[in-house]
């Protein structure tokens, strides 16, 4: 690993992040994306020295096979949630014509709820 | 039926054979159920179970037919199974374990009347109180198993370690047994308790649930008395609670409170000799277990006989029982006597005895602090040991006038209107009565059988004994002085005892208001943190994994920036450059299909990078999935609304930013210190060694995938399937409610219906 | 009302496609079956084909019921059987499961012909991932339409 990339997945994740941190969906979508892309960079670099490909018949250093088959497995299941996420964000847009993601009603009366009870058994 | 189980053991245990099971549970953390039968838990065991048959005898005359008598049966059995459990426990975790077992049956006991709300509060007050006590003894036992290399309290006492942190954890146990037995300050819950039904009032507060602190007191003493702040630690409080118990005690006008009152002082007192660890007070301390187990019991069984005839136990309404319930008044009285240490009962013999080792003790200032608590304790017990056998059966019953509390007046109870109890029913506390009686007059061989007994205690004892009658000494003298400023206190203190002592104690109001702010404090947190707003959810999710991962990292070693190459080749670079720069731009993208668009070209450079790593597999599927992702990005997305819309946030875009630098910086910090952590040797190598021979494929990578580790990859493909799935059936509901909508609307021309179709076509 | 954005039918890209198409196809199988030995592998092939589906699909004419094939679902099930057999295959054989067996033997044009087991593996995975991208996009393709007006 080098400076570059510590800092690429800085960069990659906190932009992901904020993205995240929106009420649009397909903002979120591309958040998560990014914060993806940073993950799968972290673990491919964390291994060992960089060099040729771990392919039996090259010469040289081969690099750790090891993470290499599991970004790979992330980054393929990193599209099934992304599709999974944008079929979402149509069956919203079907709801109410926009991407955005709602408050949950239910959870905010759960507040107020718990005062209307205990005034309750105050009296 | 254990009673019995137990009196055959006594001969073998008392000849120092002790009965050990020790049943392993988690060897690996030296977890394991020990426990010991050695005579103080004979002792203790034969005093749980003896009073625990009486109690349940008299049970079924108390509560006539009832449903869930079933229910206090069984509960009464665990409970008192819990308690042995505790007396017996020889391993430290052992005890703990069966300490909260006694906290949960005494819980379910005390709110056995659980349509009553008073009965459930009490419930739950005493459990909470004792439930923390036993955090407080988990904590404590568990250094000292670690302090003193020790899983069991033998070991314990063969090598008992030293030093501060033995201290810390000394307070910690003593903690927890304070609040088991409901000594100062954690003493308000036992009144709180009297909500239960009378037997089992009387089986917890006599012999069972609130001894347990004592037993823990009694065992840890010997050992670790002399070290640090114990013995100030444990007179203070007992003291504490004599005096406070005894003197609410002489306000209340229900004899059962009374007595309840009384409980508290009196654990105070056994809580100071047992906590002293002198022989001599551990020998007096366990006589006056025995003693006060006996006549409690019998005390609160009285009253709950009382309170069944008559109807109520307010003792300004009561009068003339000694004449309408002679038996009961009989048991009533020797058994006060035996509370006020009146010879010639057992009482009296154990109290004496402790007295005589008090003033002989050598424990310094402590010891004498002890003995004029004591000494003033013993006379306010003496004091309200009248008025309650007063209140009870004497004639004096004023009625309740409406000038003294909120309640209509009530009229005295004619006592010639009181039947008889049967006499299976005064049996229990009869019974009781009587062995104080017998055992005092029998001090000697049964002091014998005593010492024999708290040898397992603490091998000093093994020579003291008791007497009935030891000579005009100065622990006689003391105690008439006791007998006659307790009388004193009793009469002047007639005048006082019209008005009902409502006001709650300190400590109870105390709790209350924790309580209610806890409550409180849950519904605010709930409110703030459960707001609904899923960013919100995000943002906090987020924030705590940048903090907890900086701490961890703050906390680890930070000499792993050692040697980093900037780059690794100039393609390397720029292709870096390029997907951290595009990255950014994401989010300024005005549109979505710029934005979409961005965060392939970011894909693209990343794939790049992958290849310089030497990742060609890698590369490859990163290049196609990230084209695929834009194409079905822009499927489904060129029909929302172009530009992001500028919806109101939950939070000020300076806060979303630091946020997302923070994690941005300690995912960065912890990429860092990853590249560094390697300690072994990485498993992919020796993949690389098994591949072409065991495998027959040079491609490691893909070797791995479908061969070493196909499980994985069988995993990895169900979630696709799934997700494809879920994907295409969200779509078709999507579809068909909106066809539904379109159809209401009317606005547009008739429609197939494709869900019928196994085929999916394009347009229908 | 329709949609005033780029038209469905392109021709230059249909015909480009059409020329690409059995490219891809061909293209694909090879990154499957050479992936054991070489760059390439299952996911990989199956992308591949998954985007030359996907080509298909978008240059699909204006007006005709241009269905496909096979239907997704179909496929994945497919591939996900053939993947999870050779696992229990490999079972059956008295091995542990998903434990690779290599074959080996002399044809007598071909020279040396080596096959191994987990290869089958893969090819199971190409055909899934085939159909999870066909599903996908087809799915997410319809309901951009219904979001564009057309259907």
């Amino acid at each position: 690993m080098s400076l570059d990339h510590v800092i690429l997945i800085g960069v990659l994740a906190a932009s992901g992040t904020y993205l995240v941190m929106h009420r649009t969906l397909t903002r979120i979508i591309l958040g998560l994306g990014l914060l993806g892309n940073a993950v799968n960079l972290l673990i491919l670099t964390s291994g060992d020295e960089p060099g040729e490909p771990p392919i039996i018949g090259r010469d040289g250093e081969f690099t750790d096979p090891l993470p290499q088959a599991l970004v790979l497995t992330a980054i393929v299941i990193g599209f099934a949630v992304i599709s999974f996420l944008l079929a979402i964000a149509y069956r919203s847009w079907t709801i109410d014509g926009n991407d955005e993601v709602e408050d949950d009603i239910t959870a905010r009366r759960l507040g107020e709820a718990d005062a209307a009870i205990e005034a309750e058994d105050a009296s | 039926m254990t009673f019995g189980w137990l009196a055959a053991q006594t001969s073998a245990v008392l000849d120092g054979d002790d009965r050990v099971v020790d049943a392993e549970w988690i060897p690996q953390l030296t977890l394991s159920i020990t426990l010991r039968l050695d005579g103080f838990g004979l002792l203790m065991g034969l005093i749980v179970s003896g009073i625990g048959t009486l109690v349940m005898l008299y049970s079924t005359q108390y509560f006539g037919r009832r449903d869930d008598l079933g229910r206090l049966a069984g509960l009464l059995t665990a409970c008192a199974g819990a308690r042995l459990g505790i007396v017996w426990a020889d391993g430290l975790l052992t005890l703990f374990v069966f300490w909260e077992l006694t906290s949960i049956t005494s819980f379910l006991l005390i709110g056995f009347t659980d349509k009553d709300p008073a009965a459930r509060a009490a419930a739950t007050r005493a459990f909470l109180i004792t439930g923390a006590g036993g955090l407080a003894l988990l904590a404590g036992l568990i250094t000292l198993t670690v302090v003193g290399d020790a899983a069991t309290i033998s070991e314990l006492a063969a090598n008992p370690p030293s030093g501060a942190v033995t201290n810390a954890a000394l307070v910690l146990v003593l903690a927890g047994a304070c609040t088991k037995s409901a000594q100062f300050p954690f003493h308000f819950w036992l009144p709180g308790a009297m909500a239960a039904p009378t037997p089992v009032s009387a089986y917890l507060h006599s012999a069972t649930m609130v001894k347990a602190g004592l037993v823990v007191v009694a065992r840890f003493a010997p050992i670790f008395a002399d070290q640090g702040p114990w013995r100030w630690l444990v007179v203070l409080a007992g003291i504490a609670s004599l005096l406070v118990g005894g003197v609410r005690a002489m306000r209340q006008q229900d004899a059962k409170l009374a007595l309840a009152h009384g409980t508290v002082s009196q654990l105070g007192f056994l809580m100071v000799l047992l906590g002293l660890g002198t022989a001599a007070s551990t020998y007096a301390g366990v006589a006056m277990l025995l003693a006060h187990a006996l006549f409690k019991a019998s005390l609160f069984l009285c009253v709950g006989v009382v309170d069944h005839e008559a109807g109520t136990r307010d003792m300004r309404r009561l009068s003339g029982l000694r004449r309408a319930l002679p038996v009961t008044a009989a048991a009533v009285m020797v058994a006060g006597a035996s509370m006020a240490a009146i010879p010639p009962t057992f009482g009296f013999v154990a109290k004496e005895k402790a007295l005589d080792g008090l003033l002989d003790d050598d424990t310094g200032l402590v010891g004498t602090l002890a003995l004029l608590g004591i000494a003033i304790g013993s006379g306010l017990t003496v004091a309200y040991t009248i008025r309650i056998v007063v209140g009870l059966l004497g004639d004096d019953a004023p009625g309740v006038d409406a000038a003294d509390d909120d309640s209509e007046p009530l009229a005295p109870i004619d006592p010639s209107s009181l039947h008889r109890p049967s006499p299976a029913f005064v049996a229990a506390p009869v019974l009781l009565a009587a062995f104080s009686l017998v055992a005092g007059l029998f001090a000697g061989p049964v002091g014998k059988w005593l010492a024999e007994v708290t040898v397992s205690l603490d091998p000093k004892t093994a020579d003291k004994k008791l007497v009935l009658w030891p000579g005009v000494n100065t622990a006689l003298i003391l105690s008439t002085v006791i007998i006659v400023v307790g009388v004193a206190v009793w009469w002047f203190s007639r005048a006082a005892t019209r008005t009902v002592d409502a006001r709650g104690s300190f400590s109870t109001d105390t709790y209350d208001v924790a309580y209610a702010g806890l409550l409180e404090g849950a519904r605010r947190t709930t409110k703030l943190t459960q707001s609904g707003s899923l960013p919100l959810y995000l943002a906090i999710v987020l924030t705590t994994l940048a903090t907890s991962l900086a701490t961890a990292l703050l906390s680890g070693a930070p000499d792993t920036i050692g040697d980093l190459d900037v780059t690794e080749s100039q393609v390397e670079l720029i292709a870096v450059l390029v997907t951290g720069a595009l990255a950014v731009t994401v989010i300024f993208a005005r549109t979505r299909f710029v934005a979409a668009v961005l965060l392939g070209g970011s894909g693209y450079a990343l794939a790049i990078v992958y290849l310089v790593q030497g990742a060609p597999d890698l590369a490859i599927t990163q290049f196609l999935v990230e084209t695929l992702t834009i194409v079905v990005f822009l499927l489904v997305l060129s029909r929302l609304p172009a530009d992001f819309s500028p919806a109101p946030e939950w939070a000020p875009r300076i806060l979303r930013i630091g946020i997302a630098v923070a994690v941005g910086v300690t995912v960065s910090w912890f990429a860092l210190s990853a590249s560094n952590a390697r300690t072994e040797d990485s498993v992919g190598f020796e993949y690389t060694e098994l591949s072409a021979p065991e495998a027959g494929g040079d491609n490691v990578v893909n070797v791995i995938l479908v061969d070493f580790r196909g499980v994985d990859t069988l995993g990895e493909i169900t979630v696709l399937a799934v997700a494809g799935a879920g994907v295409v059936n969200l779509v078709r509901a999507a579809r068909r409610q909106q066809r539904r909508k379109h159809l209401e609307d009317g606005s547009d021309d008739a429609l197939i219906d494709d869900d019928s179709t196994r085929r999916i076509g394009v347009w229908r | 009302m329709s949609a005033p954005t780029t038209p469905r039918y392109s021709v230059v890209l249909a015909a480009t496609v059409n020329g690409i198409t059995p490219v891809l196809l061909l293209f694909s199988v090879y990154l499957t079956l050479r992936g054991h030995n070489a760059p390439g592998g299952g996911f990989a092939g199956g992308l591949v084909m998954g985007s030359a589906v996907i080509l298909r699909y978008l240059v699909a004419g204006p007006d005709g019921n241009r269905s496909l094939r096979f239907d997704p679902i179909v496929l994945i099930g497919v591939g996900l059987v053939l993947a999870v057999s050779v696992g229990f295959a490999s079972l059956i054989v008295d091995d542990a499961f998903l434990e690779s067996a290599i074959w080996q033997w002399k044809a007598p044009v071909l020279g040396k012909i080596k096959i191994v087991a987990s290869s089958f593996f893969d090819v199971g995975v190409h055909i899934l991932v085939v159909g999870v991208v066909m599903a996908v996009a087809v799915a997410l393709g319809e309901a951009g339409d219904e979001m564009r007006g057309r259907r």
